[in-house]
């Protein structure tokens, strides 16, 4: 720059001059008629309120979606899906026999043989290396005891279990000769006797777990369906205006997670590692408070409190038999040839042998209450900054509502009140985060905060199985600067 | 001014205060006054363009950020604005062709400090449209060749080259004036 242009410069640059024959008098009252016939402009809603009412939107969407797939799916059906004869027992005979002389029609006892001179042996066709089951009829009435009909024979298990339709029904005028095998098969009865003992054990966990209705079976059992969801939180403060920074930022967040939960066993890895593909992490919610503080220009403390629910899904199909006692049931006809009139008749009461096939899903619930302490560095490009930061958490578990088995392969359960805790009550978690931030102005600032965490369960109260929880949130937020 | 225009201030302008904004009226009007003058090529329409200005000023006072400038700063490129405008759209003065002579012949300084800052002014009008302008916004006020560029809608290398030839023609011309002054005196 010359001097000629420096001295324009010094002359005019920021100068106030008195221009000679300018008149202001009614400017201002031109500029105040223009600004008065102006319309009023509407206050326009910047867009970062929009973003927050998408966030808002978007978090009670996903409320919505959770609570109604929960309730849709959520449930505990067992059925039944064959029985076979355990043991018979409490027999009485009814009818007399007559046009006998010799009396060979002589009630000898059930396991004993009946002359067959005048009776019609109608025999079964029965694969004896195979285990025979029975299969009754169920239905809302339960089986009339006189009635023949329902009683059938199948002699593929699978068959019984896959295709019930198309079985055989069987009719039958049973003699002594022709009672079935499986009826008087004393390793067979041996079998069932063990069954009976196991299965009152299970049966006595069971009913702790879901009422089953004796008889009438019914198919499907509804248990009770949980409802849930907000979870974990994290915030962060990135002040953008270096210059006139205040240090102290509140922050309120909330936003979504997803969760992945893993056990662990020494002595039990079989079954910690069916655990954990038993329970699959679903969508949870988060909400929390949040104070951070600049440490230095690019650093920053954090500190907060969170509520974390999350959810995760078991679902699991067990089998399992349990004795079904039947009073009463005809067992034996004795028909005279000759005339074809019955003879006499045997009752008594049969304890049949029922698979059951449980099919439990559950939506388990944990509710953290989660501090956070985190130290990171940020960088900002004009209104947006990003940065990292990583850090501990301490998590105490408030809440937990949930499901799934023990070494044992048998169903457990916990719904908050029972000593018996899964998990340690506190416990300690790690977190990173890379945060995203758009100052809005001076003082309030949009952000986004996706965030990678890990919490370490514990033990359960056995201290067989160890789990821990990875979870992946994304939250959003506004943040004031104090 | 800077002291005086606080935040409580615009705070009420924002409020459509009359009072406030005619005290911030007040405040600004000598400098962008000055600033109209620089750039107006026809100081009639100068009212028109600090009513248009200032009215700018109020209604779009939601968008100024003082962290970034003095509201004296943000107001004088709405009036620079108008005033590039009010020479393009409405006076439409014809782009004259200046073929500068490049012997540089030099401006001894004490020719200067015989002018008045008015005839130092009128000799910046008499330049060719686009020279004007862009000597004024980059030597006087110090925008930058891109930032002229985007507000006289022309390219940065454009605003350069403008610049330089404005530079000679006002080495030209100045002398040539004063010169005729002196010989003007001598008879």
């Amino acid at each position: 720059m010359n001097h000629l242009e420096n001295e324009y410069k010094k002359r005019f640059i920021n100068q106030d001059q008195n221009i000679d024959g300018f008149d202001e008098s009614d400017l201002w009252e031109s500029i105040a008629q223009d600004l008065d016939a102006m319309p009023v402009q509407k206050e326009r809603k910047p867009i970062s309120w929009w973003i927050i009412l998408a966030i808002i939107s978007v978090g009670f969407f996903f409320v919505y979606l959770g609570i109604n797939e929960q309730n849709e799916e959520q449930y505990s059906k067992e059925e039944m899906i064959a029985s076979k004869p355990l043991e018979t027992k409490n027999k009485k005979y009814s009818g007399q026999i007559q046009n006998d002389p010799q009396g060979d029609f002589k009630e000898k006892g059930i396991n004993q043989s009946i002359p067959a001179e005048n009776s019609v042996p109608k025999s079964f066709d029965i694969n004896e290396e195979a285990i025979p089951v029975v299969e009754y009829k169920v239905t809302d009435q339960g089986i009339p005891s006189h009635d023949l009909n329902p009683l059938k024979v199948i002699q593929d298990r699978k068959e019984a279990i896959l295709n019930k339709e198309n079985k055989e029904m069987l009719r039958q005028n049973i003699s002594s000769d022709n009672e079935p095998d499986f009826i008087s098969n004393n390793s067979l009865k041996e079998w069932a006797n063990k069954e009976t003992e196991k299965t009152d054990e299970q049966n006595l966990q069971r009913n702790n777990l879901l009422q089953v209705e004796t008889l009438p079976l019914k198919p499907i059992i509804k248990i009770t369906q949980n409802k849930n969801k907000f979870g974990n939180i994290e915030e962060l403060n990135l002040n953008l205006q270096d210059k006139n920074s205040r240090p102290l930022t509140v922050g309120v967040t909330f936003g979504s997670n997803w969760n992945s939960i893993d056990f662990f066993s020494k002595e039990w890895s079989e079954v910690a590692d069916l655990k954990s593909n038993l329970e699959k992490g679903r969508v949870g919610f988060n909400y929390g408070l949040n104070l951070t503080m600049d440490v230095r220009r690019n650093s920053f403390f954090g500190i907060g409190f969170d509520i974390n629910n999350l959810t995760t899904k078991f679902e699991y199909t067990q089998e399992r038999s349990i004795p079904i006692v039947r009073e009463n049931q005809l067992l034996k006809v004795w028909i005279n040839t000759n005339s074809g009139d019955t003879l006499k008749t045997l009752y008594g009461d049969t304890t049949v042998y029922g698979e059951y096939r449980r099919h439990v899903l559950h939506y388990n619930q944990y509710t953290f209450w989660t501090i956070p302490i985190s130290y990171g560095f940020k960088r900002s490009f004009e209104r947006w900054s990003t940065g990292v930061s990583f850090g501990v958490e301490i998590n105490m578990l408030k809440q937990q509502k949930w499901r799934s088995i023990d070494e044992n392969d048998e169903f457990i359960h916990f719904n908050g009140s029972s000593e018996s805790k899964p998990y340690s009550s506190i416990n300690i978690g790690f977190r990173i985060s890379i945060p995203l931030a758009y100052q809005m102005n001076e003082r309030w600032a949009i952000k986004i905060l996706p965030t990678v965490s890990w919490k370490n369960l514990g033990y359960n109260s056995t201290n067989v199985f160890r789990a821990s929880l990875f979870q992946y949130s994304v939250n959003g937020g506004i943040g004031f600067t104090l | 001014l800077k002291e005086a225009i606080d935040k409580e201030l615009i705070k009420s302008c924002l409020a459509q205060d009359r009072s406030a904004q005619k005290k911030v009226y007040t405040l600004l009007l000598p400098y962008l006054r000055t600033v109209a003058m620089r750039y107006l090529r026809d100081v009639s329409y100068i009212k028109d363009v600090l009513q248009e200005s200032f009215v700018k000023v109020f209604v779009h006072l939601e968008q100024f950020d003082q962290e970034k400038a003095p509201l004296r700063n943000w107001a004088a490129r709405i009036t620079i604005n108008s005033c590039l405008n009010y020479n393009k759209r409405i006076i439409g003065i014809p782009m004259e062709t200046f073929e500068p002579d490049f012997h540089d012949a030099g401006t001894e300084p004490e020719v200067l400090k015989t002018l008045s800052n008015e005839d130092l002014l009128n000799h910046l009008k008499e330049m060719p449209e686009g020279y004007f302008e862009v000597f004024n916004l980059n030597i006087i006020d110090g925008f930058k060749h891109d930032e002229i560029a985007k507000m006289l809608g022309i390219s940065a290398d454009l605003s350069r080259q403008r610049l330089s030839r404005a530079r000679l023609w006002l080495k030209q011309n100045i002398i040539k004036v004063n010169k005729s002054e002196i010989e003007t005196k001598e008879f």
